[in-house]
């Protein structure tokens, strides 16, 4: 078994399984190796996927066309698909691809899949040849039931699959999770639960889909958005659409007209921190957010303190007034 | 403590839905000077504004109002603009996205409402609506036209017949006074 490859990638696996080898390759290869990076497919020597998933062969075909035939490790035995593909192991299981991943003695670089992986064009033509015609504002939803394909603003692409084990009949929440899980990975290929209720599969604005995503990922800044920076939005999002929250309209407001951190937004606007993470993480979803690296000073004077946002001011109360809660 | 009385302005072309907006949130059964339109395949209405729309939203038991007027869309009422605009606290523009220039409507619209205030400077939110009826010009090209005139004006996609739609473009105006009296402080 030859074993020289460099850079791993993975396709089609579940979140939970993308956890477990992206930990235990960072294990062996600190035990045995120096370098972790990341990249994506295209670079890959070794893809380690489940070949079960509608944009498998895509992403393969897409590989061939750049010359590039890594090896393929299949969680299931499905070499007579891919009988092209140098396969190094048949149904390995995952302990004896460690075995043998820490048996290599030359310098391995370990990848996770990431960035776009072809056109949206081309992902459009060969995916889903009957979906709907992709717009910029509109989320491209395929005929099969079974998987969503979606684009975000920054042409990122998403690929949502039905992943029984992540269902959770109880409703959606758990669902928002598990994509906003597998997008911290900094992978495109998400694997979450396509809610049971076809009427979800109906076309939904994407930036209110983004919006949502964002909206629900309060605990940390999403990868690509600096911690401890200046914030503000490029542009007014479209609250006609995204029907939120009265103090975010106040918030941006703000962000459209001066930089802020999220030390100064938790400060002047009655939000949790959490809800302040939430808020920048929808707008860099959507497109909207830019930002500027804060020059840290150890003597920085404290800001002087205004009142928050909608206690005090007379368009507070004329909000209230008018029955618009915050 | 003070009653609180405000006064709104709703600025845009024939049909873009100002009559609409104001008897969407008015606690009064709006006061309309409307009659027929003899203008019906231009404007796409059987009635038009001829002086102004009136409506209130009651604020307080001390006589406190939100006064709504809207502003007749047709240039050659335009001698009322002024007059309609005296002590505004804000402008609610709107453009009608069904018609066959709406990015020019808006354009218009926008220079109206700058020559209004004179280069002053007012707080307005542009509202467009009938977008169920023509999805495009979608509301990035109106971003891109207010940022090419240098405006960072809210632009949103409403539903002038809905009270949340209109109270959305309400609330971002009165955010835009909020927040501008406390980012002076930062």
């Amino acid at each position: 078994m030859k074993k020289t490859l460099k850079v791993y990638s993975f396709l089609g696996l579940t979140v939970r399984e993308e956890h477990d080898f992206a930990g235990r390759i960072a294990e062996a290869v600190r035990q045995e190796h120096t370098e972790w990076l990341q990249g994506d497919i295209t670079e890959a020597d070794l893809i380690i996927l489940r070949p079960d998933t509608a944009l498998t062969p895509i992403l393969l075909d897409r590989s061939a066309r750049n010359n590039r035939h890594p090896a393929l490790l299949f969680l299931h035995n499905d070499q007579t698909t891919y009988r092209q593909w140098p396969c190094i192991a048949e149904d390995i299981s995952s302990n004896e691809f460690f075995r043998y991943l820490c048996s290599d003695n030359d310098k391995t670089i370990a990848r996770q899949s990431a960035g776009t992986f072809c056109t949206l064009t081309e992902l459009a033509t060969l995916l889903c040849p009957a979906t709907q015609s992709i717009s910029d504002t509109q989320l491209m939803v395929s005929q099969n039931e079974s998987y969503k394909l979606l684009l975000d603003k920054q042409n990122r692409v998403f690929y949502v699959c039905a992943c029984p084990q992540k269902t959770d009949p109880s409703g959606n929440e758990n669902n928002w999770r598990h994509l906003v899980e597998a997008y911290a990975l900094g992978g495109n290929i998400i694997s979450a639960a396509v809610p049971e209720n076809k009427a979800a599969l109906q076309p939904l604005l994407l930036e209110r889909w983004l919006w949502l995503l964002g909206g629900q990922i309060p605990a940390t800044l999403l990868p690509g958005i600096p911690d401890g920076a200046e914030y503000r939005l490029e542009r007014w999002p479209d609250f006609g659409e995204l029907r939120t929250r009265s103090i975010y309209i106040r918030l941006a407001s703000a962000l459209v007209k001066k930089s802020l951190t999220a030390a100064q937004i938790s400060r002047h606007f009655p939000l949790k921190p959490s809800d302040v993470v939430a808020f920048l993480n929808a707008c860099y979803l959507c497109g909207y957010l830019r930002w500027r690296q804060q020059i840290v000073s150890t003597n920085e004077p404290e800001l002087p303190q205004s009142a928050p946002s909608g206690v005090d001011h007379p368009m507070a109360r004329l909000r209230a007034a008018i029955g618009i809660e915050a | 403590m003070q009653p609180l009385n405000y006064k709104l302005l709703f600025l845009g072309e024939a049909g873009a839905g100002k009559t609409t907006a104001i008897a969407s949130i008015s606690d009064t059964p709006p006061v309309s000077m409307e009659v027929p339109s003899t203008e019906q395949e231009l404007i796409g209405k059987t009635h038009t504004t001829v002086g102004f729309d009136y409506g209130e939203i009651v604020l307080d038991n001390a006589g406190g109002k939100l006064r709504l007027y809207g502003a007749p869309g047709q240039q050659r009422f335009s001698f009322m603009w002024d007059i309609l605009a005296q002590g505004t606290l804000g402008v609610i523009l709107m453009v009608d996205n069904s018609r066959p220039d709406a990015l020019q409507d808006a354009e218009h619209t926008i220079s109206t409402f700058q020559k209004l205030f004179n280069g002053k400077p007012n707080t307005a939110v542009l509202g467009v609506t009938k977008s169920d009826v023509r999805q495009t010009p979608q509301i990035d090209h109106y971003r891109q036209m207010l940022l090419r005139r240098h405006l960072l004006m809210p632009a949103f996609m409403i539903d002038a017949r809905e009270k949340n739609d209109v109270l959305i473009l309400i609330d971002a105006l009165l955010s835009q006074i909020e927040v501008s009296a406390m980012l002076e402080n930062l």
